[in-house]
């Protein structure tokens, strides 16, 4: 079969393109003479396709754009971190976060004679402050700050009267520009070290927040990844797998208008998780705290948050309209499902790696292939019972499996784009939870793939079965594609 | 016959219109002055932004609620004596202004009594004097009054901020207030009630065609029960909410807080005020474009887009803001294309869904929600910028709104007989855009 074929020597095309990718990760680190060694891969993997499949082209077309990708200057920055401070943090601010000092230097702070006048922190990019977003606590247990917080860009300032000898506790806590929650406290002492009186109220584990803020953070933005593909993929299911086969008045418009409307539901319950997920990421004391709340959504969360729910009302409108059948709607409703792609690469890492463009087209396209691979999935399982359906299923198939593996391809390429992007150096893969996310999610895009083609090898009747795994293997890596949003690559 | 006489020269209709056009563009006007007061008055008494919200709320809500009420005491004392103590209401009033010390002041005169008196010559005024002076051409003096209102409440505001940054917020209110000191007289000499009273026939009408007849009974009751026929049907809260939003996010989002939240941005007093005049120069080709949309289109499809352009527009508000002055001048045309363009569908579906005897009250309590929405959002945008010390919440949310008004307008309708398409009752004059 002809689809088969396809998926078949995709996967392996795939898997070499992986590689080859991996192989430009490996030998164009630093950057000069990156030209003759990066087409190297491309060529081998067209030499070892031997035939001249249209994906063979296609995927020419993307190593020449990888390559044109990788000759743009490395990103700076991505969660914003603590460059410099004053008094210094000597846990974090030290020229490399993985080479810690000593505990107890580390615990006591820098060991000032005179009292600091005003604390000053700098930031690796502009970022929002929210409330209590720099406090300082004396040995006493007692707060030292005087006046407002300064926020001039990237720096942060409040004026403290530390007159108290003993060590002192800095909390900071701020929402970077791409929306990541930060958190981070160190310490400084005066004249002797002495006990921390009060710690913060939480150690910030994996990513830099509370583990509680993690885990709701994930699972806003996985269900955030589901409604996308549930409300955006029966639409494009319908227009490209269904309607070239006039099989729209089936009664299975039906099925996708409900489908559609359950993306939409999803999309609206994950932002108030999303929040929740943004204030107890600073501290679980703080989930619920109305003034937190209130900066965050001040902040360009608020803004995204804001445009997020827009996107999902307005296609909540433009289902009135397509189910009234207008052809408008349905046209306008595709170009929304592109445009909250772009709004979303406003919260993911995309806009912090430069330049910006190059970042948020390649996160759209990850974004888009997912929506149409994930939610054209579900749809094809959703309308797969429909008696009427029977005769076409095959066409059907064949159709739907050459969107999945155009999908899959670009999936593949931008991946590899971003993984690129965000990660310093090669090691980082094994060294850092981002870089061990990649390689995990790695190795579940790799199973899904080869699931996919076991799959196709089986008689069509059993294949139901096997999709509804497939379909769980989606779900745990657009799980993993969260937790790799939320967590802070390797700058 | 003094009929044939004027007939074919000058109706003194058009003299009303002018006197009426006068009346609503100057306390429009007035009415507006609040929002380039905000600023000068934090800076002066330490009031916070919340407070001074309040106040103008206030003065938006009854400047919506007193709508019908006025409508029903015109038909009982007359426009001309309405109009005269109307203005000269305001013009102690706004004098009275220059002098608070308190604040509990400004909620009196720039709140209620300001509110009240402007909310009597508002709308209403524009319908009555329409109806009773004009047979033809009624829709092009609707479609007049109706402008010279909306864009009065914008026009006035780079003059306005001028003088406040020369002279002071006090030089302002004085201004006004001689305004309409200047009016009063005019007013008195050239307003006529009726068309009889001149002695003539309302413009293009046939001798011996019907006259206009008052309504009979308490001022009180009529709107009162107009309003009670209204709740019962599905489509009033459709119309009446999505006009709600409307309001919130015009009149008392914008047009309070547009200023005081570029001025945060660092753009200068005269300069916001020259973006929100903006607004209501292109809010006169918006409403007369809609009003000529409205005839051929289906109105629900027409405000589904209106609204979710709006609201489009507000969720980027905060980048534009943001970055450059290009970016924020593209608002404003955009916005103000979309400013009052929403009322000529509104009225057209209220006027299919209720019938055109109980359109007037109908349509007077739709537009007193929209006033609700208004005060509701100057004063809630006032509060939390008191909290948060920024506007991006209240831009968020009343994008949110927008879209969601966008929602609820294109399910009008569906309850009635004339399902799937809008009845289209024909306008008395159908080309008010020719003259």
């Amino acid at each position: 079969m002809w689809c088969e074929r396809i998926i078949l020597s995709f996967r392996t095309e795939a898997s070499t393109g992986c590689c080859g990718v991996k192989n430009l990760l490996l030998k164009i680190h630093p950057l000069q003479n990156s030209k003759t060694k990066a087409t190297d891969p491309s060529r081998s993997i067209a030499s070892a396709q031997g035939d001249k499949t249209p994906f063979f082209y296609k995927l020419l077309l993307i190593g020449a754009g990888l390559w044109l990708v990788l000759l743009w200057p490395r990103p700076v920055f991505a969660h914003a971190g603590l460059v410099r401070s004053e008094p210094r943090d000597l846990c974090t601010a030290l020229a490399s976060p993985r080479v810690l000092p000593p505990a107890t230097t580390c615990s006591q702070g820098s060991l000032l004679t005179e009292p600091p006048k005003s604390v000053h922190l700098w930031f690796s990019e502009p970022i929002q402050t929210v409330r209590h977003g720099l406090t300082v606590v004396a040995p006493s247990g007692q707060r030292v700050e005087l006046g407002a917080i300064q926020n001039d860009g990237s720096e942060l300032s409040i004026a403290v009267n530390a007159a108290e000898e003993g060590t002192y506790q800095i909390n900071w806590q701020i929402i970077s520009e791409d929306t990541h929650p930060v958190v981070g406290h160190f310490a400084f002492s005066i004249g002797h070290t002495s006990p921390v009186a009060q710690a913060s109220d939480f150690a910030p584990q994996i990513g830099a927040v509370s583990s509680l803020g993690l885990v709701l953070q994930v699972a806003g933005r996985w269900l955030h990844f589901l409604g996308y593909a549930l409300a955006f993929g029966p639409l494009v299911f319908n227009v490209w797998v269904l309607h070239p086969f006039l099989l729209a008045g089936l009664g299975m418009q039906v099925k996708i208008w409900r489908l559609c409307s359950f993306g939409i539901l999803i999309l609206l319950i994950s932002e108030p998780l999303a929040l929740l997920g943004q204030t107890s990421s600073l501290g679980p004391t703080q989930m619920f705290d109305p003034d937190t709340a209130g900066d965050i959504l001040s902040s360009s969360f608020g803004r995204v948050l804001a445009q997020r729910l827009g996107a999902a009302v307005l296609l909540w409108v433009l289902l009135g309209s397509i189910r009234q059948g207008s052809a408008w709607a349905n046209k306008i409703a595709l170009g929304l499902g592109l445009a909250l792609a772009v709004v979303d690469g406003q919260a993911s890492h995309a806009v912090s790696s430069g330049p910006i463009i190059v970042g948020l087209t390649v996160n759209t396209i990850h974004l888009v292939a997912m929506g149409l691979w994930v939610g054209g999935l579900l749809t094809l399982l959703t309308v797969w019972p429909t008696t009427a359906l029977a005769n076409h299923r095959p066409a059907l198939t064949k159709r739907f499996g050459r969107l999945a593996a155009v999908c899959l391809l670009w999936l593949v390429a931008t991946g590899s784009i971003m993984s690129w992007l965000h990660l310093g150096q090669t090691t980082d893969l094994f060294n850092t939870d981002y870089g061990k996310a990649i390689l995990v999610k790695l190795i579940a895009v790799l199973g899904a793939m080869g699931l996919a083609g076991y799959i196709l090898l089986k008689p069509a009747s059993k294949r139901p079965h096997w999709w509804r795994i497939e379909i769980v293997m989606l779900l745990v890596i657009i799980g993993l594609a969260g937790l790799l949003v939320s967590l802070p690559p390797p700058a | 016959m003094v009929k044939k006489q004027w007939q074919g020269r000058f109706h003194y209709g058009w003299i009303v219109v002018g006197i009426t056009f006068l009346t609503l563009i100057i306390t429009a006007g007035i009415r507006s002055t609040p929002s380039v007061l905000i600023v000068p008055l934090e800076k002066e008494f330490g009031w916070s932004r919340a407070t001074i919200s309040l106040a103008v709320s206030i003065n938006l809500f009854l400047y919506g609620l007193i709508g019908p009420f006025a409508a029903a005491f015109m038909e009982r004392f007359g426009i001309r004596r309405v109009m005269l103590v109307a203005l000269s209401i305001v013009c102690v009033a706004v004098f009275a202004t220059s002098l608070m010390r308190e604040s509990w002041q400004l909620y009196l005169l720039w709140g209620v009594i300001v509110g009240s008196a402007t909310g009597a010559t508002a709308t209403v005024l524009s319908a009555i004097v329409a109806n009773r002076w004009f047979v033809k051409r009624r829709g092009l003096v609707v479609g007049i009054l109706t402008a010279s209102n909306a864009t009065g409440q914008l026009a006035f505001l780079p003059l306005l901020a001028t003088l406040v940054t020369t002279f002071g917020w006090r030089a302002a209110s004085l201004l006004m207030s001689a305004v309409a000191l200047v009016l009063v007289p005019l007013v008195w000499l050239l307003m006529r009630n009726n068309p009889r009273d001149v002695g003539l026939l309302p413009y293009g009408a046939e001798a011996g065609s019907e006259e206009h007849k008052p309504i009979g009974g308490n001022p009180f009751v009529a709107p009162l029960k107009g309003l009670a026929r209204g709740v019962r049907s599905r489509d009033f809260w459709w119309l009446a909410g999505s006009f709600f939003i409307c309001g919130a996010t015009t009149n008392g989002l914008i047009g309070t807080h547009l200023i005081p939240a570029a001025m945060d941005h660092g753009i200068a007093e005269v300069t916001a005020a020259g973006l929100l005049a903006t607004i209501g120069v292109f809010d006169i080709f918006g409403t007369l474009s809609s009003g000529w949309l409205s005839d051929r289109y289906d109105n629900r499809r027409l405000l589904c887009w209106y609204y979710s352009l709006r609201g489009i527009s507000l969720l980027f508000l905060p980048y534009a803001l943001g970055t450059s002055f290009l970016s924020l001048a593209l608002f404003v045309v955009f916005y103000g294309l979309d400013w009052v363009a929403t009322v000529p569908p509104t009225v057209r579906l209220a006027a299919d869904i209720f019938g055109k005897q109980n359109v007037g009250i109908i349509f007077g309590w739709i537009l007193a929600s929209h006033q609700l929405g208004a005060a509701f959002a100057a004063y809630g945008a006032g509060q939390l910028y008191t909290w948060l010390g920024s506007y991006q919440v209240s831009f968020m949310t009343a994008g949110v709104l927008c879209l969601l008004a966008a929602g609820m307008v294109i399910r009008i309708g569906r309850s009635s007989p004339s399902k799937g398409k809008t009845v289209k009752v024909p306008q008395p004059e159908p080309q008010p855009q020719a003259g």
